[in-house]
């Protein structure tokens, strides 16, 4: 178990507190007899490079913060342990690479970018108890127009071609995007939208999480590329586990992609 | 003469013999009746079976249609039961309409807006509207007005005739909003510096879109202040929340980094180059109460 893994199972004994600070999310889990009390709080200024986690002392007159979002779920019984699971972001998510990039004609290659991961929050019976980000992104419009496009959240990243470049965090989940540039002009990537409700989420042996990889095709200038999502995960990614499955199993949606998959 | 004309005309509308007219009448009202039940009933499985792929407004739409067109039915059957025929009938309609028409001219020009509006969705059940002042979601699209909701919760009806002629805005048509934000400034401020404080507070906040990229325009050069117009996108939902917040962070970090927001000033010129000459004296009355209070 490498050190940035935060998920698991996590045993629970009745009337017990446990508390994570999870970059700058704090989350206290508290069991009672026949109830979950989950709270959790976000810092203002949190910054989405963050990686570090750590579990909490446990309380003694330490409280949560003012402004924390409590939730009671009451069932029966409460079961002898709950699961955190990471997911990645409920929407599409927009990379815009800090710098420009081109694919020159006939060229191919692949991208490594991240995304932020989602907390989800399970009881032994698969009940989902909570569902939100680690670290909130921005929203963002993606569309021509804004008339015409779709919300999703923005990030930035440095869209890597090597692999040992992408630092390891807790946080965010790395997509391979291999893009084939067919056509004979240079093929811009100014902003790529990665359809990460559509993607499920594995971890890798190397300690980074994994999604499936995004095959990117440009046949002609001025057409939408062609785009499939690949069956099998990166070569790179070797002995992999499943975390969570995707949010959406829709294939309407990567038809929605192909007019919105680059702006 | 008139009589017998009036006869003439009934006897050809209700050609049965007197027992069948009963009996006709009490069959005819009961396929009404059951007409209106049935057409219920239909309206109301309808909505239940597809409650879930239907927006408000086409369920509104097919609600009414499917409704209207079965009490049709059922209606053209009962009046054929009691015995009307239905050419005659119709003939008569058109006189009547001509009628009606005259005698109802504004509710039948709600009746035909309101048909316009529907048909033509500039606005769907659950919108939020602006008409000539009035701000609020609609609730429904009628055949002779249009109810709104407002946020003090006031039940406002408009009537489908005005907003056919008049402009109005729908506010949530589209899923993004820019929020405007008018600033005034010293002229003794660096609009670089200011710019780059408001993009970068807009960058922070968390409700403000990445994308359409925050604004910020230099309006003119007013009397008091240089005007600036700071433009943010948002969610429509979160158009009030955004508009609140980031007014109170302006201000906040114009405090911070003592950027001024002036009042109006008058500066005053007498023609000459030289400055008005000013004494500044204490007011005796206040003096006396100093020196009032100094003593006791």
């Amino acid at each position: 178990m490498s050190n940035n893994t935060w998920w698991g199972n996590i045993p629970f004994a009745l009337d017990e507190v446990r508390r994570w600070q999870l970059a700058s999310l704090t989350l206290q889990i508290q069991r009672v007899a026949q109830e979950w009390q989950i709270s959790h709080h976000r810092q203002n200024n949190q910054h989405e490079d963050e990686h570090d986690w750590r579990l909490l002392p446990p309380l003694d007159d330490e409280t949560m913060p003012e402004k924390s979002v409590l939730q009671r779920h009451i069932f029966n019984q409460t079961s002898s342990h709950i699961t955190l699971k990471p997911q990645l972001a409920d929407r599409s998510v927009v990379i815009k690479p800090i710098t420009p990039l081109f694919i020159a004609p006939n060229q191919q290659t692949t991208l490594f970018v991240s995304t932020p991961l989602w907390l989800n929050v399970f009881t032994s019976d698969d009940s989902l108890l909570l569902d939100t980000p680690v670290i909130k992104p921005t929203e963002t419009w993606f569309g021509a127009t804004p008339i015409r496009g779709e919300l999703c959240y923005a990030t930035k990243v440095f869209a890597r071609l090597d692999l040992e470049q992408l630092p390891i965090r807790s946080f965010r989940a790395v997509t391979p995007i291999h893009i084939t540039n067919h056509h004979t002009q240079s093929m811009p990537i100014e902003r790529i939208n990665i359809p990460a409700p559509l993607l499920s989420l594995y971890a890798g042996d190397d300690g980074r999480l994994w999604t499936p990889t995004l095959e990117v095709e440009q046949l002609s200038y001025g057409r939408a590329p062609k785009i499939h999502l690949s069956k099998q995960l990166y070569d790179r990614a070797g002995n992999v586990k499943l975390l969570n499955n995707a949010r959406q199993n829709n294939p309407e949606n990567l038809i929605h992609l192909f007019e919105n998959f680059f702006n | 003469m008139a009589n017998t004309a009036t006869e003439s005309f009934l006897d050809r509308l209700i050609n049965l013999p007197f027992s069948d007219k009963i009996e006709g009448f009490i069959i005819g009202g009961f396929i009404l009746l059951l007409g209106y039940l049935v057409a219920h009933l239909i309206t109301k499985a309808f909505v239940k079976t597809m409650s879930q792929r239907l927006t408000a407004h086409q369920m509104l739409v097919w609600r009414r249609g499917i409704f209207y067109f079965l009490l049709m039915l059922f209606s053209i059957s009962a009046l054929h039961e009691m015995g009307f025929k239905l050419s005659v009938l119709l003939g008569a309609a058109g006189i009547f309409t001509v009628a009606i028409g005259f005698a109802s001219q504004t509710s039948a020009s709600n009746l035909i807006s309101g048909l316009f509006l529907i048909g033509e969705g500039s606005f769907m059940i659950g919108d939020t509207i602006e008409v000539n002042g009035t701000i609020g979601e609609v609730l429904s699209i009628d055949l002779l007005s249009v109810k709104l909701r407002t946020a003090d919760n006031i039940y406002v009806r408009i009537p489908n005739e005005q907003l056919i002629k008049s402009e109005f805005a729908n506010l949530t048509r589209f899923a993004i909003r820019r929020v405007p934000i008018a600033i005034g400034i010293s002229y003794k401020e660096d609009i670089h510096k200011v710019r780059k404080v408001l993009l970068d507070l807009a960058d922070t906040t968390p409700l403000v879109l990445d994308e359409p990229r925050p604004q910020v325009i230099v309006q003119n050069f007013a009397d008091s202040a240089i005007n600036l117009s700071f433009n943010i996108w948002t969610r429509k939902e979160n158009f009030l929340d955004v508009r609140d917040t980031i007014q109170e962070s302006i201000k906040n970090t114009f405090d911070e980094h003592k950027i001024d927001i002036p009042f109006p000033q008058i500066t005053f010129n007498s023609g000459d180059l030289a400055p008005f000459a000013l004494n500044i004296q204490a007011n005796p009355h206040e003096s006396n109460i100093k020196q009032q209070s100094g003593t006791t």
